[in-house]
């Protein structure tokens, strides 16, 4: 019983940022209609810089979101204004292409910097935990779970109450009725990328905090936001929410009751079982 | 000067002419209508004004100013809202956020509590409404916020194309109630309507487009009476028999 409570509060709390990490995936998509193969490199990058700048001047990663929320709105915004827009008159596949390129190039200049070693960052608090009733929490996954929270709930907001947030939802739901309420419609693609990407290098930085810092970041967390976004509804906060709770929490059972090797298997299964019921819905 | 001057507009959609030389006038306060079959270019031509469809050739002045290739967001800012054909509110967002949202481009002018009261004074339906996702209203709420939207940029010159589409006989007399409330505050109206008695019987002056040009023009009352008119559009003929005019 203690067991399964531990391991249903360890995937409620890796499944907060699990749906943090995803969320910017699903805002790009359902604003731009662009599917962020890029999305990989900026969680990469994200755990990146949180560590070398913790290596070089000891800052901590939760400091570190002060930097890379901003940098990656920056990287993010850049993308779309060189890359994206360039080819929003092209076929899909070649955007996807695009930035699956964008992806190779960043994990190829980390290896290249960095060499493959895996690293890790550890904080005085790296091991700390807390016990609560007969569970014991780890100290770094309640912190990381309640930034997460946060930072759905500052986005919400966003989305919201401010001009920003409802000419994002606005143009999501239909493109040429925001032009026509005056929206301009290219400045909210770059912005709805740069929060995107903000999104995914910020969750870097909360990640750092718990797993190793190597360049295939990316494509471990890539498929698993893919299966969150896919099953939580895109942009739907609410729902991004559930499911990645929903994938902690499959993914721990899995770990706790069959075998640890097949953590990572979970979400392949699940994305694929998505899509296939998808299918069968739509035929 | 007219308030918008429309000179020879050329339009190709999807690479077919769909505009051959547009020609015509909206003055300050006045409803024109813009009649047509369908796909003779009447939504093709509210596209070109607001900058959603680009011109091959042509000329569109408002106040004076040339906004061909002017973006829909300063076209907006110059006082041209447009109801779009179908509506087209934003269905997850609440019928008071797609309100406010249709003041984005005044946002840093006057008051947008203001306006959203004139526009609940207007239409006391969407301000039942306000808290509810427009997703879920009906087919003549829906048009009602589009409308109110719309207003809500504190527009010049209202476009609107085929407001009553589909609407149950009641809700068209509230929308045609509407656009006379709308032109009674001082907004000049360019109406896209298929119900042409309607509109020729509110409109100062009127157009009618076949395949892309103008081939009729002259007040509500002229065309009205005009048999070439009635047969084409209204489906009977000025003959022995035929209703008079302003029923
Ligand atoms: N999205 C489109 N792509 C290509 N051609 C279009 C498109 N929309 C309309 N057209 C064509 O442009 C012409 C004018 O259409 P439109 O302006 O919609 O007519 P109306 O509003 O008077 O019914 C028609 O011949 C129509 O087939
Ligand atoms: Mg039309």
């Amino acid at each position: 019983m203690v067991d399964l409570l531990s391991v249903l509060a360890s995937g409620i709390l890796v499944g907060t940022v699990y749906a943090y990490m995803a969320y910017g995936l699903g805002l790009i998509y359902g604003v731009l209609r662009v599917v962020n193969l890029a999305h990989g490199a900026f969680l990469t990058l994200g755990v990146y810089v949180t560590w070398w700048l913790n290596t070089t001047f000891g800052m901590d990663p939760l400091v570190s979101i002060l930097i890379t929320v901003p940098l990656g709105f920056a990287l993010g915004a850049t993308v779309e204004r060189t890359l994206v827009f360039r080819l929003r008159d092209s076929p899909p596949v070649t955007t996807l292409l695009l930035l699956f390129g964008v992806w190779l190039i960043v994990r190829n200049a980390l290896y290249l910097i960095f060499g493959g070693a895996d690293r890790s960052l550890l904080t005085s608090y790296s091991l700390e935990s807390l016990a609560v009733g007969p569970l014991t929490l780890s100290i770094p996954r309640l912190i990381v779970s309640g930034f997460s929270l946060l930072g759905f709930v500052v986005l919400a907001l966003m989305l919201k109450r401010t001009w920003s947030g409802l000419a994002l939802r606005a143009v999501a739901q239909d493109r040429e009725a925001a032009a026509l309420s005056g929206v301009p419609v290219n400045r909210v693609w770059a912005v709805a990328f740069g929060i995107g990407s903000a999104l995914a290098m910020s969750a870097g930085s909360l990640m750092s905090l718990f797993y190793s810092v190597t360049p295939e970041f990316g494509a471990r967390f890539l498929l698993k936001s893919f299966c969150v976004v896919v099953l939580g509804g895109l942009t739907n906060i609410g729902g991004i929410l559930v499911a990645g709770i929903g994938l902690g929490i499959a993914e721990d059972l899995t770990a706790f009751y069959i075998h640890t090797g097949y953590r990572d298997v979970v979400s392949f299964l699940v994305l694929t079982a998505a899509l296939v019921m998808r299918r069968a819905d739509s035929d | 000067m007219s308030l918008l001057e429309v000179r020879d507009l050329k339009v190709r959609r999807g690479g077919v002419p769909a505009l051959r030389g547009v020609t015509f006038d909206v003055d300050r306060r006045e409803v024109v209508a813009l009649l047509g079959a369908n796909g003779a270019g009447k939504t093709t031509t509210l596209r070109a004004i607001s900058d959603l469809s680009r011109p091959e050739s042509g000329e569109i002045r408002f106040d004076g100013r040339s906004i061909v290739g002017v973006s829909s967001t300063r076209v907006v800012e110059a006082g041209i809202a447009h109801v779009p054909e179908g509506s087209r509110i934003w269905p997850e967002m609440t019928v008071a956020e797609n309100l406010r949202l249709g003041a984005y481009a005044v946002r840093r002018k006057g008051s947008p509590a203001e306006r959203l009261d004139a526009v609940f004074r207007l239409l006391p339906r969407l301000a039942e409404r306000a808290g509810q996702l427009a997703g879920t209203l009906s087919g003549g709420e829906r048009q009602m916020a589009a409308i109110g939207r719309a207003l809500m940029a504190s527009p010049k010159l209202l476009l609107m194309d085929e407001p009553s589409l589909g609407l149950s006989p009641r809700v068209v007399d509230t929308v045609f109630d509407t656009i006379q409330e709308i032109r009674r505050d001082g907004v000049a109206v360019l109406l896209v309507e298929q119900n042409v008695v309607r509109a020729l019987e509110i409109a100062e002056r009127a157009y009618v487009l076949e395949g892309g040009r103008i081939v009729r023009q002259g007040s509500g009352e002229e065309l009205l009476d005009d048999p070439e008119v009635r047969q084409a559009y209204l489906g009977r003929t000025a003959g022995a028999g035929s209703p008079g005019t302003g029923d």
